[in-house]
């Protein structure tokens, strides 16, 4: 919170937020970790549904698989952490994967569109191997 | 056949023209419903004014006295009043029904709040409505005006019943030298950045477009002096810029035609306008730092989801015949004009020339500062290069981008200084988390920086601001582009200019990378970016420090082991370069906990 207060004072407010939903995500982390009972409220309200639903305190809908797809892919991998710690609940939902980049034969980058919805494990599967992160890694929950 | 091949676009054109046949008059506008459609609009652009006076060194600790020209029903002054600590304002408006609604508003405003009404043409109340105001800050009432004149200016050109002074309008608002004055306006005009000739298409038949811009020229007779005629050609039809901009303004607001044909909304002449202001406000002031205007242009949002729920499409056409695709028009361009009173305080407008201050920041702002007023042409752009990539993430980001407004303003486009004050500019907004366009970067102004050397840095920073604006196909094909340029080969970089545009050329290609996840490759981009950079320019050393953070993200991300800079230490020694560098390394720590 003291690094969102300092971007918020130089007037830098997309970091002041990050670093805010940030600091909000770690304080969750470890409530879960104690078995906090917790509202699950935060100023970025997307961010906040889309960590319920993994969870499993809210039932899943269209909603999760269309906006998981527009997730940065780092943020995806992140935040799918809450589902394999927290959200054996939530198992069965589906998602659809946001593009990635690969590179073609002859070098060149391209998006590889996320395609059909997939189920959350699958999904943590298909964007690790294809970001290179080892499937055990603890990765940054919003890493840019 | 040809009726089941119209669009909806083609009904309502159609159906709007045939209604100016059978009615040429506008008698059947209703103004109150007309204006309530913009009432949104209206707040935003009461916070707009809000925000911009926030970060304005001097006025943001001052209590203003609105004055709103042709305010409409009031609702902007409304929520000026209601979310500042100003007292008083004043309403300048032309329609009765219109001034009614802003009595009825004025009545339901809370205690100690006031606004006074004054009603009849602009043009005319001005003088009134400046004195009221101009009594008010006498009184106690606020410690200067502060205008405002939202999508006003175009119509005093072409409404109401006497021709349009605007020298003579701006010398009234800035008429007492004893009182601090703020003013913007923000208006449309003619896109500065679009070649003369333009072909435009929509959801539509060309053959529809045609007879609409027939229509405005018709009714206008500077638009029937402009060359080429309008013409279909192929798929679009082909015309001048100032046309094809005063055509989009018709079709957007097809429902009403009749009125909106009666103004131009490429009457204004901003740059015109400018030098109307300066010669208001007067060179003492500009000479005694007490003064400043500065310009931005941006698309607006009503505007950006016209032109995509239209289809519009405008192509600008090479030498050799082909075609390129134009960006979305900034439709609306806001200046900013101000003069503080002849006793008032020096704050943020200039601050006096003290070098020996402990932020050297503030130093290098004066003498930039100085470097402006005394012509020195090289220094400053030396200095704007090699220095304002810091100041924006200075604690003095605020005076910096006020001074870069500045610079960019009285140098045209091809100019260093434009160019490097574009440049901060631009990235000032990103950081501030203001949404940005992939027009900030568009082709004109990557040729322009072309010209100074500085072209590769800009067609990299197009590349980012398409992937920031969410328009990430665009953003991978000028990677894909740029990749092979920047991170092939060994090229030298002589000068420090280089080496900035190289490396954040570099670094650039490493964000774009860590977007889609390619968190290797991004590292080996940034490796060069930092290969590249050398520490003692304050440009390169604040994206040395960036380069940090970013490598930092990729080995958290990957678990690589490849990490070079301990978090406790400045990356080039010394004293940290920037707050925020400082801040994001903190982030980076956050994060990788």
């Amino acid at each position: 919170m003291q690094a969102a207060k300092q971007f918020a004072e130089l007037g830098f407010q997309k970091y002041a937020a990050r670093a805010r939903d940030l600091a909000t995500l770690l304080g969750w982390w470890q409530s879960l970790q104690t078995g906090q009972k917790l509202d699950f409220d935060m100023e970025n309200k997307d961010l906040a549904r889309i960590v319920r639903i993994l969870v499993g305190s809210e039932p899943s809908g269209d909603w999760l698989s269309n906006r998981f797809s527009q997730l940065r892919p780092s943020v995806a991998i992140g935040i799918l952490q809450f589902w394999k710690q927290y959200g054996h609940a939530s198992a069965g939902c589906e998602v659809t994967l946001p593009p990635v980049l690969e590179t073609t034969p002859s070098n060149a980058l391209i998006w590889r569109p996320g395609e059909a919805p997939v189920d959350l494990l699958r999904a943590d599967q298909i964007l690790r191997g294809a970001c290179s992160i080892p499937v055990d890694l603890r990765v940054p929950l919003i890493a840019d | 056949m040809l009726i089941l091949l119209m669009t909806e676009l083609d009904v309502q054109i159609q159906g709007a023209l045939e209604s100016l046949r059978h009615d040429t008059s506008t008698g059947g506008f209703d103004a109150v419903q007309y204006i309530t459609a913009f009432q949104q609009s209206a707040y935003d652009k009461a916070q707009s004014v809000l925000d911009i006076l926030a970060k304005q060194p001097t006025f943001s600790r001052l209590r203003p006295v609105f004055l709103s020209v042709g305010g409409g029903d009031g609702a902007e002054l409304e929520y000026l009043l209601r979310n500042s600590d100003a007292a008083a304002g004043v309403l300048l408006e032309g329609t009765r029904p219109l001034a009614d609604v802003a009595r009825k508003r004025a009545s339901q405003l809370p205690i100690g709040k006031e606004i006074t009404i004054f009603e009849g043409d602009a043009k005319e109340k001005i003088r009134e409505g400046v004195t009221r105001v101009n009594s008010l800050v006498a009184a106690s009432r606020g410690d200067y005006v502060c205008v405002t004149c939202h999508a006003v200016l175009h119509e005093l050109f072409d409404r109401g019943g006497s021709d349009f002074d605007p020298i003579g309008f701006f010398a009234t608002i800035f008429q007492d030298y004893t009182t601090s004055t703020w003013f913007t306006y923000r208006e449309p005009g003619v896109p500065d950045k679009w070649p003369n000739v333009v072909m435009v298409q929509a959801a539509c038949e060309p053959h529809s477009l045609l007879p609409l811009a027939q229509a405005i020229s018709d009714r206008h007779r500077g638009m029937r002096a402009l060359r080429p005629e309008p013409q279909v050609v192929g798929d679009h039809v082909r015309m001048h810029k100032t046309l094809a901009m005063e055509l989009l303004a018709k079709l957007f607001y097809l429902k009403d035609l009749a009125h909106e044909l009666e103004e131009r909304s490429t009457a204004v002449d901003h740059g015109q306008l400018t030098n109307m202001l300066w010669s208001a406000i007067g060179d003492r002031a500009r000479e005694e730092s007490r003064a400043n205007i500065y310009t931005e242009s941006q698309p607006t949002q009503s505007f950006r989801d016209l032109w995509q729920k239209l289809g519009i499409s405008v192509l600008g056409m090479n030498e050799n015949g082909s075609l390129f695709r134009l960006p979305i028009a900034e439709s609306q361009s806001r200046i900013i004009a101000w003069r503080l009173a002849d006793s008032a305080p020096i704050h943020g407008a200039s601050p006096k020339v003290d070098l020996q201050v402990e932020d050297p920041v503030v130093a290098e702002l004066v003498v930039a500062r100085s470097c402006l007023n005394t012509g020195e042409h090289d220094l400053l752009c030396g200095m704007l290069a090699s220095k304002a990539r810091a100041w924006i993430e200075s604690a003095r980001a605020a005076e910096a981008l006020e001074l870069l407004r500045e610079i960019r303003g009285r140098f045209p486009t091809e100019d260093c200084r434009h160019l490097w004050s574009h440049y901060g500019i631009c990235l000032g907004k990103l950081f501030a988390g203001e949404p940005v366009h992939a027009s900030d970067f568009d082709p004109e102004i990557v040729k322009a920086a072309d010209g100074v050397g500085i072209g590769l840095l800009f067609e990299a920073e197009r590349m980012e601001f398409h992937r920031k604006a969410g328009e990430h196909q665009s953003a991978l094909e000028i990677g894909n582009e740029l990749i092979g340029i920047v991170l092939g080969g060994n090229a030298s970089d002589v000068s420090d200019t280089a080496r900035y545009v190289h490396g954040t050329a570099a670094f650039l290609i490493g964000n774009l990378l860590r977007h889609g996840g390619l968190y290797q490759r991004a590292w080996n981009a940034i490796d060069r970016a930092q290969s590249i950079f050398r520490a003692g320019p304050a440009a390169q050393a604040t994206e040395l420090a960036h380069c940090y953070y970013a490598k930092a993200v990729c080995v958290a991300m990957t678990g690589m082991s490849q990490f070079d800079a301990p978090f406790d230490e400045s990356p080039h020694g010394g004293r940290p370069v920037c707050e925020c560098t400082d801040y994001v390394v903190v982030l980076a720590c956050l994060l990788v906990c």
